[in-house]
């Protein structure tokens, strides 16, 4: 076959008979595109995977080693979005709900008053929220919402809860999730250009998330009842908000709004596994809410009728 | 996890269109290829002397071609290890052939007894280009040799 790419004009030599029939490879490997796909996407997902489990032991290691005094300057103020919960109508509510904030800050810092060097943490009264929560954030920062209190009877529930709560900071739950969650966004984007391998990274990382807290909670609550049990000498009375919600809601509805918490009954079979519930407690054992925090209408009298094993 | 669903619902419907489209369109070209085998398609910028009195005119062929979902991902994955972006390479070879056979069909109308000095232009089209989702161009571009009609000059030798 003569050359076909000659640029130089013809002289005499013949025209070809036709358009060569050129092999179909050459161009266009022709290999079935799913096997290609297949190989390239598992690779990605198991990089994703060992990346995202790497980046969160790592988070896991370095949360804790952040000095707090570190973590408490850099959040030194409460995150504004929540904070605005705290919108009080009148002149007198604030105050109220100023001496609220300062009453649950007392009962934490008795509570803690027993642990060796314990962490100083601010506590914010969210006097609007009507669902029964607290959390904790990063720089230290705790939060208690109205409806909370309407659901504890007993100071020793809600000093459960308080502790809770002081555990994961004190564990430095917030930092390693903030952590972790910011590795995974830096992994994001330098996977993120393509649409599909973020939002496949974004499934993952969430997954992994959710099992972290898991366990994060399995051993707040340890740290909690402990706390407890230094303290008041007992820990009853600690089951006492989550057998509450137990009774109010049933198990998957709760569950739904609490993915993140292990599941209520799971909780209360660790609580009476801690060996509290075994000795037969009396509600004289209890110690009964400051007048100032009592919200919820049952604890108001001197016989409250506190719910027993 | 909606997302995931419309993510799937996409891949798998760009695969399956993408798919049966590619295979029906090679099949068009490499019949369509075997048909106009004999209408000469040359690079050469000079024709050779037995064209010298043939009549010439630009002859094009243009396609425009877009990506589907499965081979944006696909390239997109590529993107991330390296290595040939085979999904591109079919859809873009699918492209020149037929942009060249279009530009044969048109030379053929004209009665064009082969096409010179061949030559591809390409472009991208389409905003969203930015997001993998663009358009490209590829043109084919020559000069059809057309026979002179035997009436004029011919006859006029013959009459003389």
């Amino acid at each position: 076959m003569p050359p076909l790419h000659n640029h130089a004009p013809r002289r005499g030599s013949p025209l070809p008979q036709g358009n060569p029939k050129l092999p179909e490879q050459i161009n266009n490997r022709n290999e079935h595109p799913l096997k290609d796909f297949l190989l390239l996407a598992g690779a990605l997902l198991a990089l994703m995977f060992v990346l995202t489990l790497l980046l969160g032991w790592s988070a896991q290691w370095l949360g804790p080693k952040i000095p707090y005094s570190w973590e408490s300057r850099w959040f030194s103020s409460a995150p504004e979005a929540v904070s605005g919960a705290l919108q009080p109508t009148t002149q007198d509510a604030h105050a109220a709900d100023t001496e609220r904030q300062q009453a649950l800050q007392q009962l934490l810092d008795n509570l803690l008053s027993q642990q060796s060097a314990p962490l100083k943490v601010r506590l914010h009264w969210l006097a609007n929220e009507d669902t029964p929560n607290a959390f904790a954030t990063l720089g230290g920062h705790i939060f208690v919402t109205r409806g909370l209190l309407t659901q504890v009877s007993s100071e020793n529930a809600l000093a459960m809860v308080l502790a809770h709560e002081y555990a994961h900071v004190e564990q430095r739950h917030p930092m390693t999730l903030a952590l972790e969650q910011l590795a995974i966004t830096l992994l994001g984007s330098v996977i993120g250009g393509e649409g599909a391998a973020s939002m496949i990274g974004q499934h993952t990382s969430l997954l992994t998330l959710l099992s972290f807290s898991r366990d994060m909670e399995r051993s707040a609550d340890q740290r909690a009842l402990e706390i407890l049990q230094s303290h008041y000498g007992h820990s009853s009375g600690a089951d006492e908000f989550f057998r509450n919600m137990f009774a109010e809601h049933d198990e998957s509805r709760w569950a739904l709004m609490f993915q993140t918490h292990p599941l209520t009954s799971e909780r209360l079979q660790q609580i009476s596994q801690s060996g509290s519930v075994a000795v037969p407690v009396t509600t004289s054992q209890l110690t009964p809410l400051p007048a100032l925090l009592q919200l919820n209408s049952a604890a108001g009298s001197k016989d409250a009728q506190i719910p027993q094993p | 996890m909606g997302q995931l669903i419309v993510f799937l619902t996409l891949l798998a419907l760009g695969y399956g269109f993408g798919r049966l489209a590619e295979s029906r369109h090679y099949r068009s070209i490499i019949a369509r290829e075997d048909a106009l085998r004999s209408l000469l398609v040359l690079p050469d910028r000079m024709p050779p002397i037995q064209f010298q009195n043939h009549a010439s005119t630009l002859v094009t062929g243009s396609v425009v071609i877009s990506v589907d979902y499965f081979k944006t991902v696909a390239a997109g994955l590529r993107g991330l290890f390296g290595g040939r972006v085979g999904a591109y390479e079919s859809l873009l070879d699918r492209a020149r052939r037929e942009a060249i056979l279009r530009m044969q069909e048109e030379a053929q109308s004209l009665g064009a007894e082969a096409v010179f000095n061949l030559k591809f232009e390409t472009s991208r089209i389409g905003q969203n280009a930015g997001q993998g989702l663009g358009s490209v161009e590829v043109l084919a571009y020559g000069t059809a040799l057309i026979p002179a009609p035997v009436s004029a000059s011919a006859a006029s030798v013959v009459a003389r």
